[in-house]
């Protein structure tokens, strides 16, 4: 039996979890530190009714600002969220603006989205022909995909550049175009490998990223391959494609049964009720296929993502600071299914909610080795690198 | 001078320390707990964390450096020598709030106000042949007005009635009416003359004078460029929207139709227009206001799709009548109306998705 760092990872975490520890004894040569010496040294106590109440103020201004309000409310909620995260019993403080957002979103408008709009105005308007307009349509969908994965790499520069703790300001380096193309390969891959690339897209954004994120003048280190990961993945898509087929068949059993029992009896009178009744029963359909397909992915895909949460936190350094993720499958289905229902039931503007449980899961499960933290200094030069307008133009701007 | 227990970092290390805080004359005064000044932090270069909670305590930043004091009588100290440090008043935040919420409504509302030089000027650019290819396009694209009717025998007629309705004005492009199988009491003006009749408004035309007045009335849409502008607004609000609230793939196809609903100014402009055409073509106005007059009545009963996206208050029906123009012959010849009246004989019947409602 191989022992690959997953392996080495979970049978830890199963060990610390009651699990038999058969594969403790082995003595893996590049085995990550002992359980004991890594603590739940993060804690987070945002409480759900203040940031509630936060979040309905600030989309209360948003609203009756026409919008504008937003780039001052989303400040004030990540300020909230970030100064109720703390490590060691010191507090992270977000000291980003609103007016930063704001004006960096304007220059995108005029540098990115008028030049897209008079793209898209002549599209409509010149009278060009078809092939041309559909080739046209095409090649603005790829530019805005590929600015918005541009624009969550500047947004998470922008966000760990306002990121303090005792003082010391966080960062990304890297280049944002450079991360813009990989990201943008692994998608062109995915449909192209049904999926199976999903490891390799993982381990290899998350190896680029790791590198370029500094606390202070030190950087995280990501070690880790595809391979470990693919098995966990293979399984979760083959059981997922089952399960999806199952839910889709157990929808058409539904229909079917329905279908049996409208039209048996006899030909049924059509009126105005009975469409109404079609319509609204094909609506609710629709809705309850795509939820119930959606939520079987999300349980059954939740071993894989467990698992990767696992490995890259066994596989990530920060200077002689080790972490652990110490989560079941349970516990990850959880966070996933709950955070899907609030984007879905929100619309996206609850996301102060998946991020309030977000952080919370991580302060509750991530265990970290912090001898010598004393010794981290700031960046030879503390940068606030301008915000960024692709990450607020494409919506891109999450939390984290 | 009382001093205060506090955790210091100077924001060049994490190391924390503890200090004892004093408040001096010009600033706070930092010192070890042993004895030992480590330095003093001036009342205006200080600024307090604010993390949108009343509780918990005190955060100072002093550049990079951070100082943490728990204590309320430190907090109220504080305050009194820097006033300027003070956390807003409900009267202060409540005047901001104002004052952004105005001049975002005034930003917007300024912006608003370029939009129709800005469409008249773009409607202005579009050449007479890329119109018509966008008429094609969109009459072509829209299925959910039913098939096509295409007798040949009908089409001629309906033809030669557009003929002699557009005779003696100048129109800018070739009109092309067709009429499509969806049996709603409704018709729709495209740019660069395109016209579809839907099935539903034939069968209750009960003249071909009657069919004359609307086509003359959609002509009259077309050949201002109605639904161009119509389009190019709406586009125009699209863009607006996104410089304001952000990108979408919104692309709403689904908009064209409600993009046709015309201003009442637009239906005033239309109905002069139809009379013109009807006079130049020596065709009764009577058949015209007849039809209207019936499309009002029945109204609340079953064909209100008309007036969905052509607005008919009362006076319009007047301001018809008052204008009417006289005919020596009728618009179409009776062999001629009866060829028309069965264009989408080879058509099957496509009933409406559901009672009354435009599409």
């Amino acid at each position: 039996m191989t022992s690959t760092p997953l392996d080495r990872a979970i049978a830890r975490v199963d060990s610390s979890a009651g699990a038999p520890a058969d594969s403790l004894g082995k003595g893996p040569p590049a085995a990550p530190p002992p359980t004991e010496t890594l603590s739940p040294a993060l804690s987070y106590d945002g409480s759900t009714g203040e940031l509630f109440r936060l979040w309905l103020k600030t989309t209360a201004l948003a609203i009756l600002t026409l919008g504008f309000y937003r780039f001052w409310g989303r400040t004030r909620i990540r300020r909230y969220l970030w100064s109720r995260l703390s490590l060691l019993e010191d507090r992270f403080e977000y000291d980003g603006t609103g007016m930063e957002l704001f004006a960096r979103f304007l220059l995108v408008v005029a540098v990115v989205l008028l030049p897209l709009a008079a793209v898209g105005l002549v599209l409509q308007f010149a009278g060009l022909p078809l092939p041309w307009v559909v080739a046209g349509r095409y090649a603005t969908f790829f530019v805005v995909f590929f600015l918005s994965l541009v624009g969550h790499y500047t947004g998470q520069r922008y966000r760990l550049s306002r990121s303090l703790w005792r003082g010391i300001r966080g960062g990304l380096d890297g280049s944002a175009w450079s991360y813009g193309f990989r990201a943008l390969g692994y998608a062109a891959l995915g449909p192209l490998t049904l999926s199976l690339i999903k490891p390799w897209q993982y381990v290899g954004l998350w190896r680029y990223e790791a590198r370029y994120t500094r606390l202070g003048s030190r950087y995280l280190v990501f070690e880790g391959r595809g391979r470990d990961l693919f098995k966990a993945w293979l399984c979760a898509v083959i059981g997922g494609f089952f399960a999806a087929l199952g839910v889709m068949l157990l929808l058409a059993l539904v229909v079917g049964l329905v279908l049996a029992l409208v039209f048996l009896p006899g030909k049924p009178t059509v009126t105005p009720q009975f469409v109404l009744t079609v319509v609204g029963g094909a609506g609710v359909l629709y809705v309850g296929g795509f939820l119930a397909v959606s939520i079987v992915w999300l349980a059954i895909t939740a071993r894989f993502e467990r698992n990767w949460l696992v490995y890259s936190a066994a596989g990530t350094r920060f200077g002689e600071i080790r972490f652990a993720l110490e989560a079941t499958t349970r516990d990850v289905r959880r966070l996933r299914i709950g955070n899907f229902l609030i984007w879905l039931v929100t619309l996206g503007f609850g996301w102060p909610f998946v991020a309030h449980r977000t952080l919370r899961f991580y302060a509750k499960t991530m265990h970290l080795d912090l001898g010598g933290i004393e010794r981290l200094s700031q960046s030879e030069q503390p940068s606030r690198p301008p915000a960024s307008g692709l990450a607020e133009l494409f919506d891109t701007a999450g939390f984290a | 001078m009382p001093d205060f227990p506090a955790t210091y970092v100077d924001g060049a290390t994490a190391l924390r320390q503890s200090v004892r805080a004093s408040l001096g004359e010009h600033g706070i005064a930092l010192a070890k707990p042993e004895g030992g000044h480590i330095t003093t932090w001036g009342y205006d270069e200080i600024s307090v964390l604010r993390d949108e909670v009343a509780h918990g305590p005190l955060r100072l930043a002093h550049g990079l450096a951070r100082l943490t004091v728990d204590s309320p009588e430190f907090a109220a100290a504080l305050y009194a020598a820097a006033p300027r440090l003070r956390p807003d008043t409900l009267p202060g935040r409540l005047r901001r709030a104002v004052t952004a919420i105005a001049g975002s409504v005034g930003a917007v509302a300024v912006l608003w106000l370029t939009l129709p030089p800005l469409t008249q000027g773009a409607v202005a650019l579009i050449p007479t042949a890329a119109e018509e290819r966008l008429g094609d396009r969109e009459v072509e694209g829209l299925r959910i007005l039913g098939e096509p009717c295409r007798n040949a025998a009908g089409q001629a007629a309906l033809d030669r009635l557009v003929e002699r309705l557009t005779a003696k004005v100048e129109l800018p492009f070739h009109a092309k009416v067709m009429v499509k199988s969806l049996e709603i009491v409704n018709a729709f003006a495209f740019p660069g003359g395109r016209i579809v009749v839907l099935r539903g408004l034939l069968d209750q035309a009960k003249s071909a004078d009657e069919l004359a007045g609307v086509l003359a009335h959609e002509l009259t849409h077309t050949w201002k460029r109605h639904p161009l502008r119509h389009q190019m607004a709406s586009a125009g609000i699209g863009v607006l929207s996104e410089m304001i609230l952000g990108y979408s793939i919104s692309g709403n196809l689904g908009a064209t139709i409600a993009e046709l609903t015309y201003s009442r100014a637009e239906e005033a402009e239309a109905d002069a227009g139809a009379l013109v055409l009807l006079r130049q073509a020596d065709i009764s106005s009577a058949g015209f206001a007849d039809f209207f007059e019936r499309l009002n009545h029945s109204a609340e009963a079953s064909i209100p799709a008309y007036l969905s996206n052509h607005p008919s208050p009362a006076n319009r029906l007047a301001a018809v009548r008052a204008g009417a123009v006289e005919g020596s012959t009728p618009a179409l010849s009776p062999a001629d109306w009866i060829a028309l009246k069965r264009i989408c004989a080879d058509v099957p019947r496509r009933a409406p998705p559901s009672r009354g409602k435009a599409p």
